[in-house]
């Protein structure tokens, strides 16, 4: 032991609050080292004036003036200052301020994510449901309305040389029910449908997919968004 | 507060004998209640320690009573909040602690002076020391003295360990009372003290008397 490391093993000294084995240590570095011994006699001098120092004494009226404060109701409701400070305290303390945040993340979570925005809804009418994925393909740089995630899965599948002028059938885009599935599962193509509508839909699409198929004189103006033609999503050109 | 004929009986039926030998949380029990001899008792039991925490932290003896009073008006106005869990020392020297840093804040900001504790609080417990100059006499110190150049000493250091000294070989406290206090962990509290009383034994080295030791 040195006397860098023996210092601050002093005040544990002094109380006796030392571990056997670095009591040792010290006791031995003690006998060894002058310096350090007169720093110790130092320390402990240090503490018996600080523990004898004499005691200020309150005024004799310090009680009285208090109860006189009491009485009175001065100081007894807290001012603005304490208020605010009260208000600022740490939030762990105070239950009803963490449940009122909660609800005020959840209000503000509500009005920020896109619930409440519409998404084109499927139509059978091709034309205005087309509008939307050329706009979109028109502009690929702008941020989509719609999840990123649904846009790319509906227009992934369409080949380069239809992309340009292709009206895509609406059905193709996610309505709002289907859109946490979407989400969820990062894609509209793997997800089953959920609401009745979009049930419609599917029978729409299966007939258009069971005509296409019938004769192997496939409508070139159909074709099916994946390879496993179960879905029920078409693209109608 | 209430008068004696509007509370239950059994609280005035404790006399102040029977008080005294009641813990401060039992006693805090009964002012909770609304018992003004309680509450009294409370303030006798702790008006002196207060009064010498409060007045080593700030060196000023009238706004430490002032502050004193006001950490006595907390604990009535909230006594209705406190948990016997929790013992009651350690309960009002943290309103007194919070106060007094409270107070030294103020006067950085109001007042605009400049002091070794502003330049620590506002430097974030970093601190500043500035030599002192003074002459000293070589013979004892009598005890208003001491005081004084114990005073300055503790002027000197910075707040943090200004704080955790006081709490501990002033008023006596536990290491883990000065922690709850503080709220700080057990071994920065031990670090804190023994660097404090080293600090403190270079600036009173002078007038230590090594004879007894």
């Amino acid at each position: 032991m040195n006397c860098r490391s023996a210092e601050p093993l002093f005040s544990s000294f002094v109380e006796d609050e030392i571990s056997q084995e670095e009591r040792r240590a010290l006791e031995s570095h003690l006998m060894q080292c002058r310096r350090c011994s007169l720093s110790l006699r130092e320390l402990r001098a240090t503490l018996g004036i600080l523990t004898d120092l004499p005691q200020v004494a309150t005024s004799p009226h310090f009680e009285e003036d208090l109860m006189a404060r009491i009485r009175s109701g001065e100081g007894l409701r807290p001012s603005v200052g304490d208020w605010f400070r009260e208000l600022l305290a740490p939030a762990w303390l105070r239950p009803a301020f963490m449940a009122g945040a909660g609800v005020c993340a959840v209000w503000i979570a509500i009005m920020v994510l896109p619930l409440g925005k519409q998404q084109p809804l499927v139509t059978s009418n091709p034309s205005a449901a087309a509008d939307a994925p050329r706009v979109a393909a028109a502009t690929p740089l702008l941020p989509d309305p719609a999840p990123a995630s649904t846009q790319v899965a509906a227009t992934d599948r369409i080949s380069p040389e239809t992309r340009g002028s292709a009206p895509v059938m609406a059905s193709a885009l996610p309505s709002r029910a289907s859109r946490s599935n979407a989400a969820t599962q990062d894609s509209i193509l793997g997800a089953p449908p959920q609401d009745q509508r979009y049930q419609d839909e599917i029978i729409n699409d299966q007939f258009y997919l069971e005509r296409g198929r019938e004769g192997q004189t496939q409508d070139p103006t159909i074709v099916p968004v994946n390879d496993t033609g179960s879905d029920g999503v078409f693209i109608v050109f | 507060m209430s008068t004696e004929g509007e509370l239950p009986p059994e609280i005035y039926r404790l006399k102040k004998l029977e008080l005294a030998e009641l813990s401060d949380e039992d006693v805090m029990e009964r002012c909770a209640l609304g018992s003004e001899v309680a509450f009294r008792a409370l303030v006798q039991r702790y008006r002196s320690r207060l009064m010498n925490l409060i007045s080593r932290f700030i060196n000023d003896r009238d706004r430490a009573e002032e502050i004193s009073q006001e950490v006595f008006l907390r604990v009535y106005r909230n006594r209705e909040r406190y948990r016997k869990s929790g013992k009651f020392s350690t309960w009002i020297f943290t309103i007194a602690v919070n106060l007094t840093k409270n107070e030294i804040r103020s006067r950085v900001r109001h007042r605009g002076t400049f002091s070794i504790d502003a330049i620590d609080e506002e430097s974030g417990g970093q601190g500043i020391s500035f030599p002192d100059t003074k002459p000293l006499p070589d013979e004892d110190l009598n005890s208003a003295e001491i005081r004084s150049r114990v005073a300055d000493a503790l002027d000197k250091i910075p707040a943090r360990y200004r704080e955790a000294v006081i709490l501990r070989d002033v008023e006596g406290l536990s290491y883990e009372e000065v922690g709850e206090i503080l709220r700080i962990p057990g071994g920065t509290v031990r670090s804190r003290i023994n660097r404090a009383r080293l600090m403190l034994k270079e600036r009173l080295k002078p007038h230590l008397n090594l004879e007894d030791l």
